[in-house]
């Protein structure tokens, strides 16, 4: 008897307890810094308090009826014994289902609601940027990092991008092989990716930061691996950060020269682009602007010169399955490799 | 002539020898109760398989960047956690549970197809082999068990592994379908008079549902890996957009199956946990009526609701509601159930022994699986923990704390019957508590994860997220739900050995099954009981004052006819499914061996059609 009140009260207790935990963590879908994000973590709320009423009712109803008709006669019992043999009762049989279904509908209408908010983008729009009343962003999720276009502003970039605070956002997303999902739990709701579809999904920041993506559908050997970050930003700085993107970048001498002739007579320029170079592969990521970059390799490794290296000297080894092969290269081609792409700001 | 004389000699001499040596007999078996603890057993052993890669999986995963294992190897060991537990685990241990007591809560000799429930086992058992062979040849399959197009295509897996994949889930496929089939012709024909669909016990009730979902679910997987094993060896276009096919067709057919068969996995525990609440509250199942026709409406709405899994894939927002409402008009039958199981107990006189211990648990578990279940049919609440944690969460308490617990619930009730031996009260109570703290603390803090924007399938995750506690506390978990199943695994093995004996009926029970000796004789009845009411058994014990009591008439000639029964057993179902087995690998290496299979397979029709009927397996 003890035992199941402190088991039920301790239960209670840590459960309470996980719940205020939710409230934490960098990429927690409890913390959305979005219109719809909120929406949704508003909904979270009522439909968790409404469960966690029914949890407590119910589980309640069960220990009490365990408790309070457990019995310890030896069976088999007399006929005597034997407690009233009820077959049914209409009443309580109508009322549990009536019940369940009038909260259920309830909920319904609470998620049709929800739902027209969360999928359509506002009508009224919002302050925008940019020449176009919106922001389009086309993502191309790839086995296993992230390809961001801005084809209105001529922008391609990997790994992460930056938006401007308060301003609808409208994603479109593409897959280049498997299907893949574009997730920022910051953000609201996810989009499959999906080789053959194009699908879209929206967004409207209210806070500027770092938000962390990752992607959130089964896509082979490095799933675990394929994130990105988006950066929301003031007006000003996303504005900075939109010319130094479309920039070309600048010449080069010394070592870095001499990287840059690496990238273009070597393998690099076939899978890779530089713009204002002659190296327009369209298989591995943009690195026009890799050195503007926090991360790379799919958000893998933090954007320095130390990861650099490990990645140039054997991407395998980083991130086994990756289609960027071993480089041929001497320690000190890749030196010079890193000082090139350490311009490419 | 001579050379069939030669031949009946043969088939003679190896009768003779099957019928000497014990395991032979065991495996030849027809006899329902013999196929039934077969399926048993394949299913333990799977077991052991399953937990040992979700051991690896919650290793790998108790702490951030952890490199006990690559994510090559992970993929492949999540891939195959997921379609044992499921395909070699869970519904063999609910058919193998079906196939020994259906025939017995019937009133029935045997199944109707005693040799067609061999050949079911035989397939089950082997396309498990065939697909755990995949590890030493070349890699087990790793595009999960859901085995979503295009990852699956050769360009993406371009091991054998996929292929080994949808040839061990054709095999199984055909398994369940086939027995499907066996336990409907058996429920809807060989009932014992008197006993009519609503005189059933509710466990046969779910499992003619469940045998109805599972032909018309099955199928579909079917089609859809052999559409896949297709596209990925002869270049077909189904699932490739760049060739005009649609990754989406293989999503819609997959989880056609796919929805109804997570109730192909809770309704036969329903009808498990329907038996043990009233028996062990001496009381009659509150509204039967009720729990009937929500397990009938389930099994309708299954078929309803598939896209709740494709929220995420850009469907048209009207799609969208209308499997959001379906799945939260079939949460309206599945709560009547819990709350009957509730009045059931109330006003009862409850005798907690350890099969009640976990009904209980299973209901208390259910509940919140069943919540979070409601959760996700909010679209919006979808869209962010879809691909998540929390889903692997809500998928858990059901299947573990839903089907797990009501499979050992029925192990803990009908034990005694199957061997005559009662388990250990003190240890199942220790095996029940440490189940229930072990789960809670597995799988609860997922739903945390999910929330804090952990995906799923990842073999690793960088730390500093939030979510390196519940990980290391989910994995903490996991070694409390080992220590409790070999605290299960010791109970069996002692009460195999010394349990005391149980008796007839240890659990002063209802039905008909607890009127046999235990463990049952060959025949299961001498004379085929007449049924009055839903608790045959119970009536015989507490008659009503206006009845004489009835006392079983096994006496007479039919009834010494009957005791002579001696179920004939055949190898025609070895032989064939030892044929489709060898075809299945001949498919995965394009190989001669898919004639040899065939000539197998054949080989072992043509035994089974000029099989004697040597049995006297008459109603």
């Amino acid at each position: 008897m003890k035992n199941f009140r402190v088991m039920t009260g301790l239960f209670f207790g840590v459960t309470f307890s996980f719940l205020l935990s939710g409230c934490e963590g960098a990429s927690s879908t409890m913390l959305p810094v979005t219109t719809s994000g909120v929406v949704i973590s508003n909904l979270m709320w009522i439909v968790f308090g409404v469960a966690a009423v029914v949890f407590v009712v119910v589980e309640t109803l069960l220990v009490i009826s365990i408790l309070k008709f457990r019995h310890k006669q030896k069976d088999p019992l007399q006929k005597a014994d034997l407690p009233e043999q009820v077959e049914g009762n209409q009443f309580f049989e109508t009322l549990w289902t009536m019940a369940p279904a009038i909260v259920l509908a309830i909920i319904f209408a609470l998620t049709v609601v929800a739902l027209q908010t969360v999928i359509n983008p506002p009508q009224d729009g919002s302050t925008a940027i940019t020449n176009a009343n919106m922001l389009n962003i086309r993502v191309t999720g790839h086995q296993w990092w992230w390809q961001f276009d801005y084809p209105n502003l001529k922008i391609t970039t990997a790994d992460e991008f930056h938006i401007p605070v308060n301003t609808v956002v409208m994603v479109s997303v593409q897959s280049a092989d498997v299907i893949h999902s574009f997730w920022v739990p910051q953000f609201g709701g996810k989009i499959d990716v999906i080789p053959g579809h194009l699908n879209y999904t929206w967004f409207k920041a209210t806070k500027t930061g770092v938000y962390n993506g990752q992607c959130s559908e089964y896509c082979g050997e490095e799933h675990a691996e394929m994130k990105f970050l988006v950066m929301v930003d003031t007006p000003e700085d996303y504005q900075t950060w939109v010319k130094s993107q479309q920039a070309l970048p600048q010449d080069v001498l010394g070592d870095a020269a001499t990287g840059k002739q690496i990238v273009l007579t070597g393998v690099c320029s076939g899978c890779h682009t530089i713009r204002g170079t002659s190296a327009v592969g369209k298989i591995g990521p943009d690195l026009t602007h890799l050195a503007s970059r926090k991360i790379f390799s799919g958000g893998v490794l933090e954007n320095t010169p130390d990861n650099l290296k490990k990645w140039l000297t054997d991407p395998s080894a980083v991130k086994p399955g990756t289609i960027m092969p071993k480089l041929s290269l001497s320690p000190d081609d890749i030196t010079s490799l890193i000082a090139y792409l350490e311009t490419l700001k | 002539m001579t050379a069939i004389f030669e031949v009946e000699k043969q088939q003679q001499k190896l009768r003779q020898w099957i019928d000497g040596n014990k395991i032979a007999r065991r495996l030849t078996t027809t006899d329902h109760k013999g196929v039934g603890l077969l399926y048993i057993q394949a299913g333990a052993f799977f077991a052991i398989f399953g937990i040992l890669e979700s051991i690896l999986i919650r290793l790998q995963l108790g702490s951030p960047e952890n490199t006990l294992l690559t994510g090559a190897v992970y993929n492949q060991v999540f891939t195959m956690h997921g379609t044992t537990m499921i395909f070699l685990v869970a519904m063999p241990l609910l058919i193998g549970l079906a196939n020994y007591i259906i025939p017995l809560m019937i009133g029935a000799r045997d199944m109707a197809f005693p040799r067609l429930n061999a050949l079911s086992f035989w397939f089950f058992f082997l396309g498990g082999l065939l697909l755990y062979s995949s590890f030493v040849l070349g890699g087990a399959p790793d595009a999960g068990w859901f085995a979503y197009a295009p990852l699956t295509n050769g360009q993406f897996s371009p091991s054998h592994g996929m292929d080994f994949w949808a040839l061990g889930i054709l095999m199984t496929g055909v398994s369940s379908t086939v027995g499907s089939i066996n336990f409907i012709v058996t429920i809807l024909n060989l009932r014992a008079p008197g006993m009519t669909l609503f005189k059933m016990p509710l466990f046969v009730w779910q499992m003619l549902v469940t045998s109805f979902l599972i032909i018309f679910a099955m199928p579909t997987l079917a089609v859809d890996a052999i559409l896949v094993f297709i596209d990925r060896n002869f270049g077909a276009p189904f699932f490739l957009a760049s060739m005009g096919g649609d990754p989406l067709l293989w999503q819609h057919m997959f989880w056609f199956f796919g929805h109804p068969e997570v109730y192909i996995l809770i309704l036969p525990a329903f009808g498990l946990i329907s038996e043990v609440i009233p028996v062990f509250s001496h009381k009659p199942m509150f509204g039967y009526g009720a729990i009937v026709y929500s397990g009938i409406a389930i099994g309708f709405l299954s078929f309803s609701v598939w896209a709740h899994h494709m929220f995420l894939v850009g469907m048209n927002p009207i799609a969208d509601m209308i499997f959001s409402l379906d799945s939260m008009i079939i949460a309206v039958p599945t709560s009547i159930k819990i709350f009957n199981w509730i009045a059931t107990m109330w006003g009862g006189k409850i005798n907690i022994k350890t099969p009640f211990l976990f009904a209980a648990g299973f209901i208390a578990m259910f509940i919140i699986g069943g919540l979070s279940g409601v959760s996700l049919a909010v679209v919006p609440i979808d869209f962010q923990v879809e691909d998540t944690y929390y889903i692997v969460a809500h998928l858990h308490f059901v299947v573990v704390g839903g089907t797990a617990m009501a499979i050992i619930t029925a192990a803990y009730y009908w034990f005694p019957k199957m061997t005559g031996r009662l388990m250990d009260e003190r240890l199942g109570a220790a095996h029940f508590w440490s189940t229930m703290v072990g789960m809670l603390i597995t799988f609860f803090p997922m739903h945390l994860l999910g929330l804090l924007g952990m995906p799923r399938r990842i073999y690793t995750y960088q730390g500093g997220l939030g979510w390196d506690l519940w990980n290391m506390m989910s994995t903490v978990g996991m070694g409390i739900v080992v220590l409790s199943t070999l605290i299960f695994a010791w109970n069996l093995i002692i009460s195999l050995r010394k349990g005391l004996p149980a008796g007839n009926d240890p659990w002063n029970a209802q039905t008909l099954e607890w009127s046999t000796s235990s463990p049952p004789p060959p025949y299961n009845f001498a004379v085929i009981p007449t049924v009055h009411s839903r608790r045959p058994f119970w009536d015989q014990k507490y008659p009503a004052e206006s009845e004489v009591k009835n006392e079983p008439v096994d006496q007479g000639a039919d009834a010494d006819i009957a005791r002579t029964f001696v179920s004939q057993g055949a190898i025609s179902p070895i032989i064939i499914s030892l044929g489709l087995m060898v075809t299945c690998y001949g498919l995965v290496y394009m190989s001669w061996a898919i004639a040899v299979g065939i000539v197998f397979m054949f080989a072992g029709i043509i035994g089974w059609v000029a099989q004697p009927n040597t049995s006297e397996a008459k109603k």
